[in-house]
């Protein structure tokens, strides 16, 4: 049942709740064989910038036989108002109970938003465990980089699927259709759907555990069950499926813009990022296949800014020719382009001076780290005079404004590199000086002032990286080197925020958790825990009585791992192996760098078994464009 | 020279849950996907022509709103309607459009009144009560104090509270039925009455409690100024 008006008179932005946006998909429900509901695990307005909802709901939709529609976490003042009159989650499309889908897709962004993907099963009347689930519930799936450490949500979940949309879920859900008209039980289908590439289930691998607690086997417990689930990924980017027409909310969203995707992956391999790992190869779109989407884009959603989007835009081999072909294009037609993580160049100087929302952007660094000997060792490959030269030259063209993001916490660190922090921030603003008094020297009578926002994020190791085996930072650590940097920073033009050092904790607990951390936060859940990645919603002390009453212990999970430990994310292969992982960590630790993977292949093992080289072929047909 | 257009619009159903702002946006959008030719402001950030003549609050339905759009060049205004109607999602939609002449004024500075229909389940002897008003010279209610921080003034919430006399602004209240009243209120730039404040006090003379979510707001029409001192629609 769609909400009545009533209820949407009485919560904080009702938009949220009443669908009907540009481009939103009408089916005849009589007329399709399978009911997709994508279930984005946070308010409306943070799902619908998602690109990936964009793109799995046309994708799902352009199928005859199957519905996708939406939905998202109800926020608090809706939630208390449906249990109250007894309403349950439905579709934002047709206001169909979420029961009633057959496939409940859950997208796991982020570790934070796992107990509103308890509050969205329990306000649809779905028991939290598949065990207790029988034939007239959904299939419960959920998929997203987070899935590529499934476990925490292993008891929950009926299947992971490991990788990108594209690759498999046309196969699942034709696999699913002919079993159900043979009348196959739930768990039979799981079976079947489990020998698919990418497809993870659960209930077919059992943990058991040695008597410190570490896991000492994972196995399969039937026949014709991979012993590992290897991640799929989409070839060829520019054959692949894209929207031609993205949804347009009617209301403000965090993102108001055509986002187009340029390449996965990345060619860095900053030694702390997961995106970096888990999504490898770098395949980019050639630029042709960019500008005709941009332009199917703009004339199906109205938008009047394009977002170029990837891990490292400056490494798209074509990115001068893009931006100047976009630019030519649309700039006529009143349209923005919005450029995040810009290397700062000669060229990009050029495009503050012809792209108004790139001139007002300011600048953006993330050294990560504050001192070169730590940079080397998280693989960060800038150095202080690519930053300092680069502030230069923007102070020159006129910005103002700089951002710096740092890291805390991270391997091997010590006092110095967070002095380097504040160090940093001081010769970028000496810099301004210099670039204004010369500015003044040749004429320009504006006054100047700049503002340096400095900020710093606390390190949460995460599955599949090098840094996989390290300890976390404690709570106690993150404030006392916080507090540490504030003390150095003096002036009053740089401004230094930080993140909430116990978020991390809670994040860190569950991005290395395994299948014993579900109670716990299930327990957290219960006791009140929602929307946990919103600062001012997040209630650490629920988290803490949610350790006393599940005994589950953070240092376990945070602390460091032994080299040899049988990880709870083993038996998921994410393309690179464990040799590589354990090179890179060693690099690390003796403050060594690895090139970028197009100067030079560190053999991370993306290519093998697959019996042709993806990397190669990818970098070659970019070069081709570029002639 | 400038080419504006009087858009004369609806904003119902599910639409009435977006506010002002965002309707704005999403007109803008609607003009951009329709392809006609709007113009833009000069200077460093060039935003559409498109303006709202008076913000709704959300929950109302309008069935007659306005705004203006002001062109690069002329255009037929059925084309208008035609265009942007079939860009537009489900309870927006443009009923009407005609030119403006170079000396007519923004609506937004013309509108005097406006004409809301409530829905009040609970109400009793409406008749009784509306006429009670009209009869009367004042109609005080009690409204809590806003702060302006920095200059010391009363604050939000503090439970302060000032009294207000709303009668002034109502031109015309009457029952349209057994549980429904017919307002006629001063609305615009000059002398602005919420509705809801009207209703508030009904409920107050009436002894009900006032439960904003139980009442729906439809404001069916917006007025401008009219010679001897009469209101004619905003569209004349």
């Amino acid at each position: 049942m769609i909400i009545s008006d009533e209820i949407l008179l009485r919560v904080e932005k009702p938009a949220r709740y009443i669908g009907n946006e540009i481009n939103m998909v009408r089916k005849d429900t009589e007329k399709v064989n399978i009911r997709f509901g994508f279930c984005f695990p946070d308010a409306y307005e943070v799902g619908m910038s998602h690109l990936g909802m964009q793109i799995i709901y046309y994708f799902l939709n352009r199928r005859e036989d199957t519905y996708c529609e939406r939905f998202f976490a109800p926020w608090l003042d809706m939630e208390r108002i449906m249990r109250e009159e007894g309403l349950k989650l439905s579709s934002l499309e047709t206001g169909t109970p979420a029961n009633e889908f057959d496939f409940l897709g859950f997208t796991l962004q982020y570790e934070m938003s796992y107990t509103n993907l308890l509050n969205m099963l329990n306000l649809s009347g779905i028991p939290f465990y598949s065990a207790n689930r029988g034939e007239e519930y959904p299939i419960i799936c959920a998929g997203g980089p987070c899935a590529l450490n499934p476990e925490p949500l292993a008891d929950i979940v009926d299947f992971f699927y490991i990788g990108e949309g594209e690759a498999m879920l046309d196969e699942i859900l034709n696999v699913y259709k002919n079993l159900r008209v043979e009348k196959l039980k739930k768990t039979e289908i799981l079976y079947e759907l489990s020998k698919l590439a990418g497809v993870y289930v659960p209930m077919f691998y059992d943990i058991s555990y040695n008597e410190d607690a570490r896991i000492s086997e994972i196995k399969v417990n039937r026949e014709g069950v991979p012993e590992r689930v290897r991640r799929v990924y989409v070839e060829d980017l520019n054959s692949a499926f894209f929207p031609s027409i993205q949804l347009v909310p009617l209301i403000e969203t965090v993102h108001d813009r055509v986002t187009l995707e340029l390449f996965r992956g990345c060619i860095r391999g900053c030694r702390f990022c997961h995106a970096g790992y888990i999504y490898r190869p770098v395949r980019e779109k050639l630029p042709d296949t960019l500008v005709n989407q941009a332009n199917e884009l703009i004339k199906s959603t109205g938008h009047e800014e394009i977002s170029l989007v990837s891990l490292s835009t400056s490494d798209y081999t074509c990115f001068k020719e893009l931006t100047l072909s976009l630019v030519e294009r649309f700039s006529k037609d009143n349209i923005n382009l919005s450029l995040p993580s810009l290397r700062v160049d000669a060229f990009s100087m050029e495009l503050v001076e012809s792209v108004q929302s790139v001139r007002t952007a300011g600048l953006t660094f993330a050294p990560e780290a504050g001192s070169q000997r730590l940079r080397d060792v998280i693989n960060k490959g800038l150095t202080e005079e690519d930053i300092l030269s680069g502030a230069s030259m923007a102070f020159k063209s006129g910005i103002d404004r700089v951002k710096l993001y740092f890291m805390i916490g991270l391997p091997t660190e010590q006092e110095s590199d967070l002095k380097g922090i504040a160090e940093l921030s001081e010769k970028i603003i000496k810099e301004f000086y210099k670039a204004a008094e010369e500015g003044k020297a040749s004429g320009d009578k504006r006054h100047r002032a700049v503002s340096i926002n400095v900020s710093s994020a606390c390190f949460v190791p995460k599955a599949h990286t090098p840094f996989q085996w390290e300890r976390q930072d404690a709570y106690g650590d993150f404030i006392e080197k916080q507090q540490y940097v504030k003390g150095l920073i003096k002036r009053k033009n740089i401004r230094y925020a930080y993140h909430d050092g116990k978020t991390a904790v809670i994040e860190g607990v569950i991005a290395r958790g395994d299948r014993r951390v579900s109670a716990f936060i299930i327990k957290a859940w219960e006791l009140g825990a929602r929307f946990d990645g919103w600062g001012e919603v997040f209630n650490f002390s629920i988290w803490e009585k949610a350790f006393e009453e599940t005994g589950i212990k953070p240092e376990f999970y945070t602390g460091a791992k032994s080299l040899d430990d049988i990880l709870p994310w083993e038996h998921i292969d994410a393309g690179v192996s464990k040799q590589f992982l354990l090179r890179e960590r060693e690099k690390a630790y003796n403050v060594e760098t690895t090139a970028n993977c197009r100067s030079a292949c560190s053999n991370c093992g993306i290519n093998k078994e697959r019996g042709k080289d993806i990397c190669a072929r990818n970098l070659s047909n970019a070069r081709e464009a570029l002639k | 020279m400038r080419i504006r257009y009087l858009i004369r619009f609806e904003k119902k159903g599910c639409l009435k849950f977006i506010g002002h702002l965002d309707l704005i946006k999403l007109m803008q959008r609607c003009v951009k996907l329709s392809g006609i030719d709007i113009d833009y402001s000069k200077g460093f950030n060039p935003r559409q022509l498109v303006s709202v003549a008076l913000p709704l609050s959300v929950g109302t339905e309008g069935f007659s709103e306005y705004a203006v759009f002001e062109m690069k060049s002329e255009i037929n205004e059925r084309d208008i309607c035609e265009r942007v109607n079939a860009v537009m999602p489900e309870g927006l939609s443009i009923t009407g459009c005609r030119s403006m002449p170079e000396t007519e004024k923004n609506p937004a500075s013309l509108i005097r009144a406006a004409e809301y229909t409530i829905n009040l389940p609970y109400a009793e002897e409406l008749d009784k009560y509306t006429a009670e008003i009209l009869k009367s010279s004042t109609l005080k209610l009690e409204k809590p104090v806003k702060y302006k921080k920095g200059r010391g003034n009363k604050v939000y919430g503090s439970g302060l509270t000032e009294t207000i006399d709303i009668r002034s602004g109502i031109y015309d209240i009457k029952p349209c039925g057994e549980r429904c009243v017919n307002m006629l209120i001063a609305q615009g730039s000059a002398d602005n009455l919420k509705p809801e404040l009207v209703i508030k006090c009904l409920c107050a003379k009436m002894n009900i409690d006032y439960i904003p979510h139980k009442n729906t707001y439809v404001r069916k029409e917006l007025y401008k100024q009219g010679e001897n001192g009469s209101f004619i629609s905003l569209f004349s």
